[in-house]
């Protein structure tokens, strides 16, 4: 029985880092069933580590991308202790094969139909270059869905243009945006809205593909084009230079119209807490807060714009306040008093919220190379058809002997020889050390 | 070929940015999509500009006009009795009903799941929130900064030495209208085998506690490890930073030092690839590397310094400004930007073709509703009213 949205689905996900697999987890969580394709022979940089052997020895040099391995110790297998493929990995199954060989495009051909979806984001062309290009595909299995996440896109000048979500943002006027006031470019960091937000762009456009073949019968070619996907979340100021041929500039933490507005100090070290205040009514809130309720009464500061021209003023009385609280303390005071106020949540605060517990946010799950975590989960609810959580990251091939044995019906014998040539396993290759 | 959610319809009580956003996507993409809005006023969003010439109009806000294509929309007031009866009348014969009001609110109004599922077993209700239906900070206010701080990555954003840094407007409540569109028509493929609605519960905080913008990947390295991962001082020269050109930046991600040697090769010096002075065998140092580096990119614009660069592999892109984006030749080659007449903002270019199905992306149907513009066509066409009902309803303040 269905039981949820995409029960009966099967996905080939050939997705790596962090944008496709995420979108593969919105898929999984919905019920479709995930069939991994990874190799033993080529290491993806940033899927299942930063280098693919990584000893103890090494973790000095890997500087943060140690602190992604558990317990800091890349161990045995240390591409099963990764945390960018482990926080997406829930509900998913492992197989490898080696695509670059004539033996392993057979069996991704023979995948191809048994699945209802492929999805990927590889270099352009790559899929093409092991005969997966869509043609090919589409022949093999009329009703599938292939979707594909180009950076920019499948035609036009930028098709070949390689990058990372940093370029794609740099492209897409996040850079430009963005950033302590007066500032370069460079001082706001890298963020990585594009690699979060194409993820769920993707798995909308593989819903609404899958929806639409439920009555046309037929599969199609989904493209989600990363950078213009994200030049779509600019609303605003894309409208002020088309309206009025201006560019706004990056102002910091506040905003053009509320005040005061800004990311305050706290106790502790990098401790910080985000106010906004929109009205006289926050404003009156945010004074007795901060134990000076006669400013609110103050008509010099009545009003976004009085307060805004007196904002460096503003801003040192919330933080002498600030400064002696607690952040998540400092929050639900400003909260009980009206104010629109956000923790800045460190690497350590979502685990202890309570607004994340209270939601079934987290997931226990044993995990052979791990141990016992508790893992981020589901970014929505459904009341009748809860999304999953069933199974931990997989392993790298844990389900090699499901997808050759029960999915595609091998017998031992070319099973053997499959495994001898170095399509399945379950980790990285020797010469790969 | 049809439009993928053609035929699915919507009633619309969303506002702001995250709601609208979701229903935009689903309009966009075929959806019959009716928004509701408050009498006179109408979604806050019509005040939010930017605005032609800097002059407020209700009609010509440019964060509305982007959030609100291909709907149609109608006003009530829906502290009349008469303006509830007519939502639950459109509820009826919807597939889905979207609001964003803070929590209990739709409940107060008879919109909540339970009251609505009596009237239409089949109708999906989504409700886009800030930190969801349930929990301690269900109540608990916020902005779109005071959001990405506590869901999302400003912790991470900014130098060391300096307070964190919030990102570009309004991010996490475009994460949480994709989220909540790919929710509703996932949820919409089980009502379509199954008859069956249900009720869809999304709220920003999850939806950035959740991205793959990183956030989850830290958490988890914090369950992990225990060790957080600090903010990171500004891009280091030359394997990952913005370098000057004579009319801005180019941003370059060249790492590890071993692909240095296609900078030598885009700046026409790969015989510095084998000077072998540096610490790694073969390379020039990063000082020698710089010194040719910075006047090479100063002598050139910064599409010109991308296009070099991209010839020889190396992976950088020009930072662009609005205006740059509106100029771009591969968006117009592309067919990004869909013009559209609006009555009362006129011809303008709208963003957003990046999905494409088979090749189609979404079509521009109409440019976002005037307040009110479908009342008489959505009371008298589909619900039934005769003009002088209408007529009554507006003179009773209901539309």
């Amino acid at each position: 029985m269905r039981t949820r949205p995409l029960s009966g689905i099967r996905v080939l996900d050939l997705t790596v880092i962090w944008a496709g697999p995420s979108a593969v987890t919105m898929l999984g969580d919905l019920g479709a069933e995930i069939v991994r394709v990874e190799s033993t022979q080529h290491h993806i940089v940033n899927t299942r580590g930063f280098l693919p052997w990584p000893k103890l020895e090494d973790v000095p040099q890997l500087g943060n991308t140690a602190k992604l391995y558990v317990d800091m110790d890349p161990g045995e297998r240390p591409w099963n202790r990764f945390a960018i493929f482990n926080s997406l990995g829930r509900n998913k199954l492992s197989m490898t094969v080696d695509m670059t060989k004539e033996d392993g495009r057979a069996v991704l051909h023979e995948l191809v139909r048994v699945c209802d979806v492929l999805i990927e984001n590889n270099r352009m062309g790559m899929l093409d270059s092991f005969g997966l290009d869509y043609e090919t595909v589409h022949g093999l299995n009329p009703t599938l869905v292939y979707v594909t996440m180009p950076l920019f896109g499948l035609s036009g000048p930028y098709r070949d243009y390689i990058g990372f979500g940093t370029q794609g943002e740099a492209m897409a006027g996040f850079y430009a945006l963005r950033g302590y006031e007066g500032e370069s470019p460079m001082s706001a960091g890298g963020s990585n809205h594009m690699d979060g937000a194409s993820g769920i762009a993707a798995a909308l456009a593989t819903l609404m593909a899958l929806y639409q073949r439920d009555s046309a019968g037929k599969g199609q070619l989904v493209e989600v084009s990363q950078v213009e996907h994200i030049i779509g979340h600019l609303g605003g100021p894309l409208m002020d230079a088309l309206m009025n041929g201006r560019d706004q500039a990056p102002i910091g933490n506040r905003d053009a119209v509320r005040a005061p507005q800004g990311i305050y100090p706290c106790q502790g070290e990098d401790r910080w807490v985000a106010v906004s205040v929109g009205d006289d009514a926050e404003w009156a809130g945010l004074c007795a807060a901060i134990g000076r309720p006669g400013l609110a009464k103050d008509p010099a500061y009545r009003g976004n714009a009085a307060r805004r021209a007196r904002h460096d003023e503003i801003d040192a009385w919330i933080a002498e306040w600030t400064v002696r609280q607690d952040a998540r303390r400092a929050m639900d005071l400003l909260q009980d008093h009206g104010v629109p106020a956000g923790l800045v949540a460190d690497d350590a605060d979502p685990r202890d919220d309570p607004q994340l517990q209270a939601r079934g946010f987290f997931h226990r799950m044993d995990h052979p190379d791990c141990g016992t975590h508790s893992y981020p989960g589901h970014t929505f609810h459904l009341s009748k058809t809860p999304l999953r959580f069933d199974t931990p990251p997989p392993t790298l091939g844990q389900h090699n002997d499901y997808v050759y044995r029960e999915l595609l019906g091998k017998e031992a014998g070319e099973i053997d020889r499959l495994t001898d040539e170095g399509h399945i396993g379950d980790g990285y290759a020797d010469r790969l050390r | 070929m049809e439009q993928p959610l053609a035929g699915l319809k919507v009633v619309d009580l969303t506002w702001h940015v995250a709601g609208p956003h979701a229903t935009k996507l689903l309009a966009d993409y075929g959806a019959e999509v009716l928004k509701v809005e408050r009498p006179e006023t109408g979604d806050p969003a019509r005040r939010y500009g930017p605005f032609p010439g800097d002059i407020p109009h209700r009609e010509r806000s440019g964060m509305f006009l982007h959030l609100n294509t291909n709907k149609r929309g109608i006003t009530l007031n829906l502290k009349t009795a008469a303006g509830r009866a007519i939502v639950r009348e459109l509820a009826k014969s919807a597939d889905v009903l979207v609001e964003s009001f803070s929590p209990g609110v739709a409940a107060r109004f008879g919109f909540d799941y339970e009251s609505l599922c009596r009237l239409n077993p089949r109708l999906i209700v989504c409700s886009v929130s800030n930190y969801g239906q349930t929990g301690p900070y269900r109540d608990y206010k916020a902005t779109e900064m005071t959001m990405y701080a506590h869901a999302g990555l400003v912790h991470s954003l900014g130098v060391p030495e300096r307070e964190p840094l919030r990102s570009v407007d309004h991010l996490p409540e475009y994460q949480a209208g994709g989220t909540a569109a790919a929710a509703i028509v996932g949820a919409a493929i089980h009502q379509r085998w199954s008859g069956e609605g249900q009720f869809v519960d999304v709220s920003l905080f999850e939806v950035g506690s959740g991205s793959s913008d990183r956030r989850i990947t830290r958490t988890l390295g914090y369950e992990y490890t225990g060790e957080s991962i600090p903010r990171s001082p500004a891009g280091s020269m030359p394997g990952g930073a913005a370098l000057p050109c004579s009319d801005g930046y180019v941003l370059f991600t060249v790492s590890p030092p071993s692909r240095w040697i296609r900078l030598f090769e885009m700046i026409g010096a790969p015989q510095l690839a084998s000077t072998g002075t540096s610490a790694l065998p073969g390379l020039a140092t990063e000082e020698e590397l710089s010194a040719l580096l910075y006047p090479w990119c100063l002598e050139r614009t910064k599409q010109q310094v991308m296009e070099r660069a991209q010839a020889h592999g190396v992976p950088a892109t020009a930072i662009n400004s609005p205006s740059d984006i509106l100029r771009d030749p591969y968006l117009r080659e592309r067919g990004y930007f869909v013009e559209a007449d609006h009555a009362e903002a006129g011809r303008l270019a709208y963003a957003g073709r990046a999905l494409f199905i088979d090749g189609e992306a979404w079509e521009m149907r109409r440019a976002a509703p005037l307040l009110g513009e479908h009342n008489e066509e959505v009371l008298c066409g589909g619900l039934g009213f005769s003009a002088a009902e209408a007529g009554l309803l507006r003179a009773e303040g209901v539309i």
